[in-house]
């Protein structure tokens, strides 16, 4: 028997599910309590985060907590495996496209001219010294670990309870999902380009499942409709064949590494998918689809 | 004069030398196989002064979890954890494009 719960957080839905009905109330106790450790540690929201002092100070090492040194290490990672796609230095980017505050508020607000852009400066840039927990950028540089903080979050708070409870445990932020323990029966989980909207069902068994979109944090300017995910070659948001990407993989992290690179710069991140072998759905911008490795065939209409 | 000692209890002095070898000898060996398994431990042990071990300041959810973050494939396999679903399975979960 599963028992869920959800609720809002980081501007989309979190949901947490559990095999054992007993356990869901701590579990979702200690499932916030990251978050909110997570959100103090890394949101660029938050003029008091430790992400928000590194930019500032950028040009200088600063001290940083082991959880920011984590969330930097696991960006760091992700646009090595994506070969520069996945970069957490377009935070200036993401800036100048006019995502400078939470969604909500950008949405609601009027329209405002983007800046000139200009390619991200590339994640090698970004020194992190992890026996003493320091993080430095180049003066001029921001970070934003947003691609890749909701996965690492997934992850962990599903590895860590589902150990604890001894039960299987399914996490949901946002379009990243994780599966840990060892469901009696595999989770059903509905795919969609955005939530509410008709999708595919699959089954999950274990490990990440990530849906990456530039449908859902969009935004209108002057010139048209932006969006969050930032191609970092252009330092413009993205405009790749593919507008929606979900991909399978062993871990959050990683799912959510493939199916942002190949949103972020399309046909460019297809051949490090095909190297990894992860099932994929890519949505096109004419809304053709094209299920790659291993993808359910048979996945229906939820 | 010249006396010798003779010992009434032959015997019982051979077997106490033979007892105190012994403890000599169970002594040196204990304290080798004290620092070669301390030697071998201290090797094997790896150095976790510039890990990325998660604060446990203030959450105990990350408190006894250890590793690097983005080595996190614990309990997953590679092969893939999808599959098809039936027609009327109750959904679950929701991967939503964000």
């Amino acid at each position: 028997m599963t028992a869920s719960r959800t609720w809002q957080a980081w501007s989309c839905t979190v949901r947490l599910t559990v095999d054992d009905p007993v356990v869901l109330g701590a579990a979702a106790g200690a499932l916030k309590a990251l978050m909110d450790r997570v959100d103090k540690a890394a949101s660029r929201f938050r003029p008091d985060s430790e992400l928000s002092a590194v930019n500032t100070r950028a040009g200088s090492m600063v001290p940083v907590s082991r959880l920011l040194v984590d969330l930097v290490d696991v960006s760091l990672v992700a646009a090595s495996m994506s070969g520069g796609a996945v970069d957490p230095t377009v935070g200036a980017a993401v800036l100048a496209a006019g995502y400078d505050s939470d969604i909500e508020t950008v949405r609601a607000r009027l329209a405002k001219p983007t800046e000139p852009t200009s390619p991200a400066p590339g994640w090698q840039q970004v020194r992190l010294n992890r026996k003493v927990a320091m993080v430095g950028i180049p003066e001029g540089t921001s970070l934003d670990l947003g691609a890749t903080a909701k996965a690492w979050t997934a992850d962990r708070a599903a590895l860590v309870l589902s150990k604890r409870h001894g039960c299987a445990v399914l996490v949901e932020i946002g379009g990243d999902l994780r599966a840990a323990g060892t469901p009696a029966e595999p989770w059903v989980i509905r795919v969609a380009e955005r939530e509410g909207e008709q999708g595919v069902a699959v089954t999950l068994a274990h490990g990440g499942l990530t849906t990456s979109t530039r449908t859902a944090r969009s935004w209108a300017t002057p010139g048209g409709y932006a969006h969050h995910v930032i191609d970092p070659r252009t330092g413009r948001p993205a405009d790749g064949r593919w507008r929606t990407a979900s991909v399978w993989a062993p871990t959050a992290v990683r799912a959510n590494t493939f199916s942002t690179a190949l949103v972020a710069t399309g046909e460019a991140a297809l051949g490090r998918l095909t190297l990894a072998g992860h099932p994929a759905r890519l949505v096109a911008d004419d809304g053709e689809v094209t299920e790659l490795s291993g993808w359910p065939a048979a996945s229906k209409a939820a | 004069m010249v006396t010798t000692a003779i010992d009434p209890h032959p015997e019982r002095t051979r077997w106490l030398r033979r007892s105190a070898a012994a403890a000599i000898a169970t002594v040196v060996l204990g304290i080798t196989g004290t620092g070669l398994a301390v030697g071998i431990l201290t090797a094997r042990q790896p150095d976790t002064s510039g890990g990325t071990q998660a604060s446990s300041s203030d959450d105990s959810s990350t408190s006894s979890d250890s590793g690097s973050s983005s080595s996190d494939d614990s309990g997953s396999s590679s092969s893939s954890g999808l599959g098809s679903a039936q027609q009327d399975a109750p959904v679950q979960g929701g991967s939503n494009g964000s």
